[in-house]
């Protein structure tokens, strides 16, 4: 998907590109950190070689890259104008964060607790509502799933590190 | 031949690899028809379950799901005028004003003939092809191997995608992720902050799984809270004629099918163009040479049998770097790598020795696979597309969010894993919005241990270092190849540039 339109009169200079301009920082960003923590690789001095080289080159390349990237976002472009494309979705940032959420549930009450909460949930943030709409099919969805590959195809269901739900539920 | 009959021997006496191919073809079918998940995601979130099997199994159920896949999409384009993969992004064009006429039944069997007769081509072309190249790669040492891993790095990162730049920024993130853990051949630690889950490196599987699965998911997300959902409108048959194919269209259709058939050959060798790009130029190829040209983009056969023929013609082909090489020239390629790798087996020239009835089984099965989904293909396609307009999409999502957390998990009972498979769905989503390639991303994290390990070797061969190279003519074609490729699309975009022309992306 480009975030760029694809077809631009001719003549006239391309549009605005704040999109460009953030994955060149971006790329700059993680090209420093990267290139940054190369140098606390342990290296033997005078090694040719060595565990430093491939994360040197390939982190200052990165960081190389996004300087060429965003230069050329200025260059090639008017400033100001927004991209369309660019915005990222809060339901999917929702659903990433909501992600994160999950794990740090099922580590604290275990696998089935948590996914009786995050399932209907799940449902939720892609627009399903009400009891038919998502409560129900998230809990069939928790239930199904943990009987078929946890009690069925016998996979370790990771237990509840603060209180182990699990116990209470199988 | 005697191979090959070896490998239908291996593929039959082992039941469950049969059955797999056969699953793996209606399930390829299904989710190709189905529009916004990609084959490669799917494939992905299967990786995980594949460790369960046995190795001719496994393989085989993810080749045949990725040959299905590419046919399935043709469904979705031809009655939704969506594609349900980018490989039939092109077959949408004449496929759609078919359905419209009351012609689906006619579009749908072509798709089916041409993705089964490109498909078969392709696959001649690697079980020839693979073993004859690996009598000459087998001789290549870790120089030319470094020399390759280049080339490919270069050539997927500034083709793969619209921009070069990001494309190659992808390509170098995917090297930098896989730096992460203990180094193989000093033991020292690169990038672990001092966490245990670090140590091993990030999995393929969550990474895999976190950059198109997940990603996808958010993607789809956006699509349905926007209200974008697929809509069939075809018109019902008007004669039994609308729903078959006849002589006519077979005297238009048959040497389409051969040219494309080569087109999609020729691009599927080489790395990171895909079956969607071979499909829009055996389109426009054959449109430039139409006898009908009027009929093309309203509804001519024709349009449906170049693109569709082309783009499964690809399949067999990208998989003799693989076979030949060890280095992937597609995601699903990259992927059947790391499955390979899982399953244990080292995947490069050696392969047909160290495995010759695995290779020769997994030819086998993507034989029965193409004929398999071209009998699911040529009887139930319209079927399988009204299903699928019955689907609710708003409830399929969630539940492949369930099981890809289940799938993750599953691999090393690690909820770590799981963590970074969301992390990765975000990089993977933010990735897609700002259009960095993640085809690159994974196919260099695959690349970058073999690389760095050939790169290591290449230095303690010769104390010259870098100036080694110099004495290996084999190594330096390689990567004048890998310059090459990038000059050439340097001076593409520049001249696109300096005309001010309407342009896909106008950065370089």
């Amino acid at each position: 998907m480009s975030l760029l339109p694809s077809t631009s009169p001719a003549g006239q200079r391309p549009p605005t590109r704040i999109a460009d301009v953030i994955a060149g920082i971006g790329a700059i960003l993680i090209g420093l950190f990267f290139l940054i923590f190369a140098f606390e690789i342990d290296q033997e001095a005078g090694q040719s070689g060595g565990p430093r080289l491939v994360p040197l080159i390939a982190s200052a390349a990165l960081v190389i890259i996004g300087l060429t990237l965003t230069g050329f976002a200025f260059l090639l472009a008017p400033a100001g104008g927004k991209q369309p494309g660019a915005a990222l979705s809060a339901g999917a940032v929702l659903l990433a964060v909501g992600g994160l959420g999950y794990c740090a549930l099922i580590w604290a009450f275990g696998y089935l607790p948590a996914t009786l909460v995050a399932a209907p949930l799940g449902f939720m943030i892609f627009g399903c509502q009400g009891r038919r709409g998502a409560i129900l099919p998230g809990l069939a969805t928790a239930i199904i799933s943990y009987l078929l590959f946890f009690e069925l195809l016998g996979i370790y269901a990771p237990p509840g590190h603060l209180i182990d739900l699990s116990l209470l539920l199988t | 031949m005697i191979d090959l009959a070896g490998g239908f021997v291996a593929l039959f006496s082992d039941g469950y690899a049969f059955l797999f191919v056969i699953l793996g073809a209606a399930i390829g079918v299904l989710i190709g028809a189905l529009p916004g998940l990609t084959t490669a995601a799917v494939i992905a979130m299967i990786v995980p379950v594949t460790s369960y099997m046995s190795p001719l199994s496994a393989l085989a159920l993810l080749y045949v799901i990725g040959k299905a896949g590419r046919y399935g999409g043709s469904i979705a384009a031809i009655l939704f005028n969506t594609p349900g993969t980018t490989a039939a992004a092109a077959t949408g064009i004449d496929g759609h004003p078919l359905a419209k006429q009351g012609k689906a039944g006619k579009a749908l069997k072509m798709a089916t003939l041409g993705s089964v007769v490109g498909d078969l081509t392709g696959e001649m072309i690697l079980i020839f092809g693979a073993a004859t190249i690996a009598i000459y790669t087998i001789r290549l040492g870790p120089p030319e191997y470094f020399a390759i891993y280049m080339m490919a790095f270069v050539v997927i990162g500034s083709v793969v995608s619209s921009s070069m730049l990001k494309g190659l920024a992808s390509s170098a993130l995917g090297v930098l992720l896989a730096m992460v853990g203990l180094d193989f051949i000093s033991g020292v630690d690169r990038y672990v902050f001092g966490s245990v889950n670090l140590m091993g490196g990030f999995s393929l599987v969550p990474l895999l799984v976190g950059t198109f699965v997940m990603s996808e998911v958010m993607v789809q997300l956006e699509a349905t809270r926007r209200g974008e959902m697929a809509t069939s409108i075809v018109a019902p048959p008007t004669s039994p004629d609308d729903n078959n194919l006849n002589r006519e269209d077979l005297r238009y259709s048959l040497p389409v099918m051969g040219r494309s058939a080569i087109i999609g050959s020729v691009i599927g060798l080489l790395p990171g163009l895909g079956s969607a790009v071979a499909c829009f130029i055996a389109y426009g190829e054959e449109r430039r040479r139409a006898k009908r040209p009027e009929l093309w983009g309203k509804g001519a056969i024709e349009g449906v049998a170049a693109p569709e023929t082309a783009n499964n013609a690809v399949s067999g082909p990208s998989m003799i770097p693989v076979l030949a090489l060890g280095i992937p020239g597609s995601t699903i390629a990259a992927i059947m790598i790391g499955v390979f790798l899982i399953q244990g087996v080292q995947v490069g020239p050696t392969i047909f020795t160290t495995s010759k009835d695995l290779v020769y089984g997994l030819f086998a099965a993507g034989i029965t696979g193409i004929v398999c989904y071209g009998i699911i293909g040529w009887f139930f396609a319209p079927r399988i597309g009204r299903l699928i307009g019955r689907v609710p999409q708003r409830q399929i999502y969630p539940v492949i969010l369930m099981l890809t957390v289940i799938a993750v998990y599953s691999v090393g009972n690690s909820l770590f894993d799981v963590v970074v498979m969301f992390l990765f769905g975000l990089l993977g989503y933010v990735m897609r919005k700002l259009d960095f390639s993640l085809p690159a991303l994974v196919i260099s994290f695959v690349l970058a241990r073999g690389a760095e390990e050939a790169l290591q070797q290449t230095f303690m061969m010769s104390a010259d270092g870098m100036a080694f190279f110099l004495d290996r003519p084999a190594a330096l074609i390689f990567f004048a190849i890998g310059i090459a490729t990038l000059l050439i699309r340097l001076y593409a975009r520049f001249r696109q540039l300096s005309r001010g022309r309407a342009l896909p992306d106008t950065h370089p």
